[in-house]
């Protein structure tokens, strides 16, 4: 059946980001903000006049983790949990580079959860873009660390009896030096939010609040991907200053706080090793 | 066309005049530095650690970099990801640690990335004697991860061959793009010998995109050698390198099709090469009756027994193995050819055997295997030879 | 000549800036988004299907575009984009 006709020719190349993303490689249900993720990370990098030489996008496994291969760059699909530590080999080695991880709340807070504090706690100079739909979506809608109270999930059947993780108190208790939490939809403080985290230097940390209506919403009895997105507009509050410990996240009780938490600059990993190098080519025993 | 600066070039390592008296770990790394290795990520495990700690202080005096990382997970992946950003890398272990980087050599075989992972044998299963060796993790080498692939293992057997054959192990893995093993022992790893560092080191460098950014296909194989160029972060190529079954493109793909076709290559790129990679040491295997089959420090026992035979006057030759997968089937050829008998000795409960057992029908088999976390004395292997002569 | 003490009444006419949406109907896959989000109805879900038998979006009221851009940003596919032409005429194209 031939579809009516659009701009379709003109698009292919009026698109501002075709040369940025591979297109066929949006593998997500429809509606998913995990591509609306995808769209402003790219228009950031386009922004700022980026282009494959100047960064490398690495990803873990999950729905998000097949948001690598979206873009036109050194894309990295690595195994479930370990994107942050390839990450911060590939930025140790090429330090010109910018380096960012786009995975999900399971791959960054379970299996992942080691790497994610210890890159925090080095203050590695990468981006994290976490993308939280509170559960395991790719494989079935499993429970996830950061799964609220009470919710049904495919291995919660009886409701979830594990308090999630607030993600934002856990970078910022592992010294992320810049964490922020927004909703999927807000793309214009979104896209503020990445340029400043990849024009920074030292460990960003960025939380996306990503309803998943196919996996997480079916089960817990919401209407559709619509009317979840319209009940987490309802309840997300931007706050300015908020502690990053109190920056609540309880879909049920109807709270995310959404905003900029951390904001400081503290000596990074890759700042240190260039000043060893220094010291040591001074003639120097090395140390400080 | 140049690909950042990746050239093949030759390297000077430090000129020492007169041998160094060194420990295997101390050798071992000192080879991964005259190959051009530039990345260190690590986690300390006994018997291994001081590979860790002398390229925690060299690699800053070269403009390279040392991390300690939270785990043996995270030592890997940090190499993969320094890899693809066209810096050789080399993580080192033990048996615990390979266990846990079991699913990473996975996705570096699947991702072709160039990688050296030395692993410093010791007693198991588990913890098992940490300050002991052993020749038991053989399999694991070959087999930690999932799914079908192939794995060169390299198994030196002195403190020079910890230099000479980490050298080997880095050209080997940018010959054909593949994660390399370099298995040696506890004894070897702590053990001072001399040790003679080359003045000029021949370092293999990658195959880098011969097409421009908008033809480059990531695993498109265009050679004979079966291994697709390889692009690097940080240049203007773009490319997808994903653990998923893929096509040329990069694109994941799941039909029957693409898995065969891929596997298939990924085991032939190794398999096609293993006369380039193999390698072994003989000893009387002119006239020789029984061939004694062994590999590192084990195999200094074997040869004393073997020479006192032969002084004896019985027709014994031997094999000092000096790599261990893929296994030298031709090797096995050549001997059941000529040979009755192949002995094969090693510190475990029998698993290289297994292998030579694969070849029975040509000759018969026995073994010297014990489980035991230090090198056989050579006059048990003795007896035990004389009762199989 | 002289200096004038008169003001004007009306304030003077400003031209109104054209924009010009455009909907790539095959990457679209029909997630609405792009209606929710738009404040002035610009686009609809229509009656022709892609390729992919999904019911795609299409421009209904093209000359309502106020240029605002949430369409393009929020669609999860990056089948719209938005850009500024240089007539009402260019907007309808």
């Amino acid at each position: 059946m031939p579809a009516q006709s659009t701009d379709a020719e003109n698009h292919q190349t009026g698109h501002p980001l075709t040369g940025m993303l591979n297109m066929h490689r949006f593998v997500f249900c429809p509606g998913c903000l995990i591509g609306t993720v995808i769209t402003s990370l790219a228009a950031c990098l386009k922004a700022e006049n980026l282009t494959a030489r100047d960064y490398a996008i690495v990803s873990g496994i999950g729905c998000t983790g097949r948001s690598s291969g979206c873009f036109k760059a050194p894309a990295f699909h690595t195994t479930h949990g370990r994107a942050i530590p390839f990450a911060t080999g590939l930025k140790l080695a090429k330090p010109r580079i910018k380096v960012f991880v786009l995975s999900g709340d399971g791959d960054i807070s379970a299996i992942g959860g080691n790497h994610f504090i210890h890159a925090a706690r080095r203050n590695i100079d990468i981006s994290v873009i976490c993308v939280n739909n509170s559960v395991y979506g790719m494989t079935g809608g499993q429970a996830a660390p950061t799964t609220q109270l009470g919710d049904i999930t495919s291995t919660t059947p009886y409701g979830n009896m594990e308090p999630p993780f607030n993600l934002v108190g856990l970078a910022a208790a592992s010294g992320a030096t810049y964490v922020a939490r927004w909703p999927g939809y807000d793309t214009l403080r979104l896209q503020k939010s990445m340029r400043k985290a990849l024009n920074r230097e030292g460990f960003s940390f960025i939380e996306i609040i990503v309803p998943c209506f196919t996996q997480y919403g079916r089960r817990n009895r919401k209407e559709s991907a619509i009317e979840m997105m319209e009940s987490l507009r309802a309840i997300v509050d931007l706050r300015v200053g908020c502690p990053p410990h109190e920056a609540a996240l309880d879909l049920n009780k109807g709270r995310a706080v959404c905003g900029e938490f951390v904001e400081t600059d503290r000596v990074g990993l890759i700042e240190s090793l260039q000043k060893l190098r220094g010291r040591l080519k001074e003639g120097g025993s090395g140390k400080q | 066309m140049k690909n950042d600066g990746i050239t093949v070039e030759k390297q000077s390592a430090l000129s020492a005049p007169a041998p160094v008296l060194s420990t295997g770990n101390y050798a071992c790394a000192e080879g991964a530095l005259a190959a051009g290795c530039r990345f260190f990520g690590g986690y300390p495990i006994t018997p291994s650690s001081e590979v860790a700690e002398l390229m925690s202080r060299r690699l800053p005096l070269v403009d390279g970099t040392f991390v300690q990382m939270e785990d043996e997970i995270a030592s890997i992946m940090a190499c993969l990801g320094a890899s693809f950003a066209g810096v050789k890398a080399m993580t080192a272990t033990s048996g615990p640690g390979l266990s846990l980087m079991a699913e990473s050599i996975g996705l570096a075989v699947m991702m072709e990335v160039p990688l050296v992972i030395v692993t410093v044998m010791r007693g198991g299963p588990s913890t098992g004697q940490p300050t002991n060796a052993s020749q038991s993790d053989v399999y694991q080498v070959r087999y930690a991860s999932h799914g079908d692939y192939e794995l060169i293992v390299l198994a030196p057997g002195s403190v020079q061959e910890m230099y000479e054959l980490t050298i080997r192990a880095f050209n080997l893995s940018e010959s054909y793009r593949t994660p390399v093993i370099v298995a040696a022992d506890g004894t070897l790893g702590q053990m001072m010998e001399p040790l003679c560092l080359k003045t000029a080191v021949e370092q293999v460098q990658r195959k880098g995109p011969q097409v421009s950014p908008q033809d480059y296909k990531p695993f498109q194989v265009l050679d004979e050698d079966l291994v697709p160029a390889m692009a690097v972060a940080g240049t203007d190529y773009d490319f997808y390198a994903t653990g998923l079954t893929h096509d040329e493109n990069g694109n994941p793909s799941m039909d029957p099709e693409s898995a065969e076709k891929l596997i298939t290559r990924l085991c032939a790129k190794i398999r096609r090469a293993r006369i380039h990679i193999n390698d072994w040491e003989t000893y009387c295997l002119k006239d020789a009756k029984l061939v004694v089959l062994a590999y590192g420090t084990n195999a200094r026992g074997v040869r004393e027994a073997a020479e006192q035979m032969r002084a004896e006057g019985h027709k014994i030759g031997m094999v000092r193995l000096k790599s261990l997968w893929p296994f030298p089937d031709e090797l096995m050829d050549q001997l059941g050819r000529r040979v009755q008998k192949v002995v094969v000795s090693e510190m475990n409960n029998g698993m290289l055997i297994r292998e030579v057992e694969r070849f029975r029908h040509r000759f018969r088999v026995a073994g010297i295997t014990v489980p035991t976390p230090v090198p056989l004395r050579p006059r048990d292997i003795y007896q035990r030879l004389l009762e199989e002569i | 000549m002289f200096p004038s003490n008169r003001r004007p009444i009306l304030a003077p006419p400003k031209t109104k800036k054209c924009y010009r949406v455009a909907v790539d109907g095959e990457q679209c896959d029909g997630c609405r988004l792009c209606t929710l989000f738009c404040p002035l109805d610009v686009l609809e879900i229509g009656a022709d299907t892609n390729r992919r038998m999904i019911h795609h979006a299409v421009v209904a009221n093209p000359l309502n575009c106020l240029g605002c851009g949430q369409c393009q940003r929020i669609c999860p596919t990056a089948a719209i984009f938005v850009n500024e032409v240089e007539n009402q005429l260019e907007a309808l194209a």
